[in-house]
């Protein structure tokens, strides 16, 4: 099967749906509503005026409707209907299942799923001609940590600060930061589990409510993670991202100007991908692009604004500027040393 | 019966891949721009640009003015939205009515069934439920597409009772496991989606896992939003219809043939050529896949996927392990994507990093960390050398740069002088130096 392929088509999914939710009869307004949901703003289908809601409700003759339900007493069923199962069983593709292959070869994975699962999915998955290995795939540009992860111990933590954030409970935690400070017993609401694609590393996003701020911690450094017990916050996951977007976001973009030489658009406009931008032509190879950051991200746009070398400027704001032009003075002093 | 249902859908993905990605990464293209740039007839572009504005949500759209001209863009910040709206691109290729009605009428007479059937079985089936006209689809077709479930979907599997080839609803991979080990796997793959290639197929496990989960064990999990992402670029969706047929390529060992239409100044360097494809390499930092192949010379090559059109899987194979040892001689030290094809030796990067005082200590580890295999000397506590064997070390001046004003070159010395050169013209560019 391809990755672009018809039966992936949302359309299709949108039928399965329905079929399935049809099993006890579904209103037309309920269906309706799942297709409002789901289909694109053009409803007309071919030349003929026909909409994909009027085929599946049986509106036009018997060869023109999909002819998938029928009406029985006010009711859509699906038109071959067990009592004893669903319309349609839920099955993987081929495709699906060797991407699932590929993922639980990753160690850590491995650990999340726990060796029972594991071999149960092993098992299942014995027959796959298809295997879907990673291993064909390297990286570059990726840091290698100095230190072994406990991964048993990184999925213990892992499942205990996803309860958290899942069911909204605070969590206590002890953690060592990167210039040995100890701190202990910390109470905090967990926001989100972040994955690093470049170090391969694990962090918490969590508001502590100690603090009273939005922080980020890592899995491996931490020495104790559990749910607090007992412990009521009326601080929702919602508004601490809210606030976190009021309070940290970059109120004025850093603003640069772009000259396309040697690849240096196409290698600026990639590594600022993950940033919400705006861009515009000024003239021939030449171009100017906002870039909106979190204030705790200035120092990663900053380092990737000077790995870019002469090819970019900063045109504003004026304190960027100087940061910029401190760093390069000290680059070329340093250099010329 | 064979017209395309949707004019928004389209039948090959390599229609919007390049626009697409002209207004994903840049954004500054007008469609006069994107004309300009081989997509086509003002007419095509229009289309185009219209069919993204379908597939990707409102939230991420953003029209803006550049005097007359309108720009399309989209954007996103990497907090706010964690969900890779690219995907759904993916979910919109074109069918006729008769793919539509013949994949579920032959799903739901085999699940109703639910017991082997022969073809000449669900065929009287399809006929005494008045589903089928053979006026509009042919015999011939049905068996196409139940092949094509079987096959190619893998949800339909197929055994024989004699002569015949009966056809079933195949086994549930996930029947071992109870609703909690399920729940487990699901926010596991809710993570991973991301993480392992090809994306678009983690996403598409995913859907399929919430609707297992809801119709198959009666459990609808709460979407939390429980994970987050640091250096995820959403691009490399864009090309993973090539990555998918390179990875296949690769484990089934056969040789591929890169293919390039466009007319524009890319590097076409053995395109058309029969080649092997070893490894894949993907670039954490910009996002970008390469693909490491021999010529039939024995010489490794590196080509972008971003600037093949397609590419075209042969049958005919190859002998893998013959290269194992010639990939590893030509890219073990490459610190990108540069080969090492000449008997001339490795270059060593020698470099010395400064920092301020030991609370910066931890930049010397993380240039450790992003070197890799290297040697290092502590010169004093806050003075260390580093010493680097790669196959051209002009691959590593992005990375220099990033650390100027803890780093400098101590040789090569034409390195040396590059990156000296590159802080002079910059302090020139800012006009601090003339």
């Amino acid at each position: 099967m391809e990755l672009f392929h018809e039966y992936k088509n949302k359309y299709f999914h949108l039928v399965f749906r329905i079929l399935n939710l049809a099993k006890n009869g579904l209103y037309k307004d309920e269906i309706i509503r799942l297709i409002e949901d789901e289909e694109y703003d053009e409803k007309v289908i071919g030349k003929d005026f026909k909409t994909f809601e009027g085929m599946i409700l049986n509106q036009y003759g018997k060869e023109d409707n999909f002819n998938f339900l029928e009406e029985r007493e006010g009711k859509y069923y699906s038109i071959l209907n067990s009592e004893d199962s669903i319309p349609l069983k839920v099955r993987f593709s081929k495709l699906e299942k060797s991407w699932l292959n590929g993922m639980i070869k990753e160690p850590v994975v491995q650990a999340l799923l726990g060796k029972e699962t594991l071999k149960k999915l092993e098992t299942a998955l014995t027959d796959m001609k298809e295997k879907g290995s990673n291993q064909i795939i390297e990286f570059t540009n990726k840091v290698q940590n100095g230190f072994d992860i406990d991964l048993e111990k990184l999925s213990k933590d892992f499942y205990t600060i996803l309860e958290g954030i899942i069911n909204e409970k605070p969590i206590l935690y002890s953690n060592v930061d990167k210039n040995g400070n100890e701190y202990n017993n910390q109470l905090a609401i967990p926001i989100r589990i972040e994955y690093s694609l470049k170090d391969d590393k694990f962090r918490a996003s969590l508001y502590s409510l100690d603090e009273k701020r939005s922080i980020l911690v890592n899995l491996h450094t931490l020495k104790e993670v559990k749910i607090a017990k007992n412990v009521d916050s009326n601080i929702k996951r919602k508004d601490v991202l809210k606030k976190l977007k009021e309070k940290k976001y970059s109120e004025v973009p850093i603003t640069i100007e772009l000259e396309d030489i040697r690849g240096a658009m196409e290698r600026c406009f990639m590594s600022f991908s993950s940033f919400e931008r705006n861009s515009r032509t000024i003239s021939k190879n030449k171009y100017e692009i906002d870039i909106y950051y979190y204030t705790f991200e200035e120092d990663e746009v900053i380092r990737k604004i000077m790995s870019l070398g002469p090819y970019v400027k900063v045109k504003a704001p004026n304190r960027v500027r100087e940061i910029i032009i401190d760093k390069i003075k000290r680059a070329f002093m340093y250099e010329t040393t | 019966m064979g017209i395309s249902i949707f004019p928004d859908f389209i039948k090959h993905y390599d229609l919007i891949r390049s626009i697409l990605r002209d207004v994903f990464l840049y954004g500054c293209f007008s469609k006069g721009d994107l004309e300009s740039k081989n997509h086509g007839s003002s007419r095509k572009v229009s289309y185009e640009m219209r069919r993204i504005k379908q597939y990707i949500e409102k939230d991420f759209i953003k029209i803006d003015k550049d005097g007359k001209n309108k720009l399309l863009s989209l954007s996103y910040d990497d907090i706010s939205n964690t969900k890779n709206f690219l995907v759904n691109t993916y979910l919109s290729k074109s069918f006729t009515k008769a793919d539509i009605i013949l994949y579920y009428y032959l799903l739901l007479i085999l699940n109703y069934k639910n017991k082997p059937m022969a073809f000449s079985d669900i065929e009287n089936e399809l006929v005494s439920e008045e589903l089928i006209d053979y006026g509009n689809i042919s015999s011939k077709t049905i068996e196409r597409k139940l092949n094509e479930l079987a096959n190619s979907m893998e949800i339909v599997s197929v055994k024989k009772n004699g002569r015949v080839k009966e056809y079933y609803i195949s086994e549930d991979i996930l029947k071992e496991l109870d609703n909690e080990e399920i729940l487990k796997l699901y926010n596991i793959v809710d993570l991973y989606k991301n993480i392992i290639f090809p994306n678009v197929s983690g996403h598409y496990f995913f859907d399929t896992l919430r609707d297992y989960l809801e119709f198959e064990r009666n459990v609808i999990p709460k979407d939390k939003n429980c994970f987050q992402y640091k250096n995820l670029h959403f691009h490399p969706i864009i090309e993973e219809e090539l990555i998918l047929k390179v990875m296949r390529a690769i484990e089934n060992r056969n040789e591929i043939r890169f293919k390039n239409d466009c007319k524009t100044t890319r590097v076409k360097m053995y395109d058309n050529e029969v080649i092997r494809p070893f490894k894949l390499r993907y670039d954490v930092e910009c996002g970008r896949f390469y693909v490491f192949s021999f010529t039939s010379t024995g010489r490794c090559i590196s080509a972008r996927l971003d600037r093949k059109d397609d590419i075209e899987v042969l049958k005919t194979r190859f002998n893998y392990e013959e290269y194992e040892e010639k990939y590893k001689l030509a890219m073990e030290k490459s610190f990108s994507s540069v080969p090492h094809n000449t008997d001339t030796p490795y270059e060593e990067v020698e470099f010395e990093v400064n920092i301020d005082s030991l609370n910066e200590y931890y930049i010397v580890e993380k240039i450790k960390g992003e070197l890799g295999d290297c040697t290092f000397e502590k010169i004093s506590d806050t003075k260390y050398l580093f010493k680097k064997i790669v196959n051209d070390s002009c691959e590593m001046i992005p990375w220099i740069r990033k650390y100027g004003g803890y780093l400098k070159v101590i040789s090569p010395r034409y390195l040396h002088k590059k990156i000296k050169k590159d802080w002079e013209d910059m302090l020139n560019n800012y006009g601090v130096i003339s």
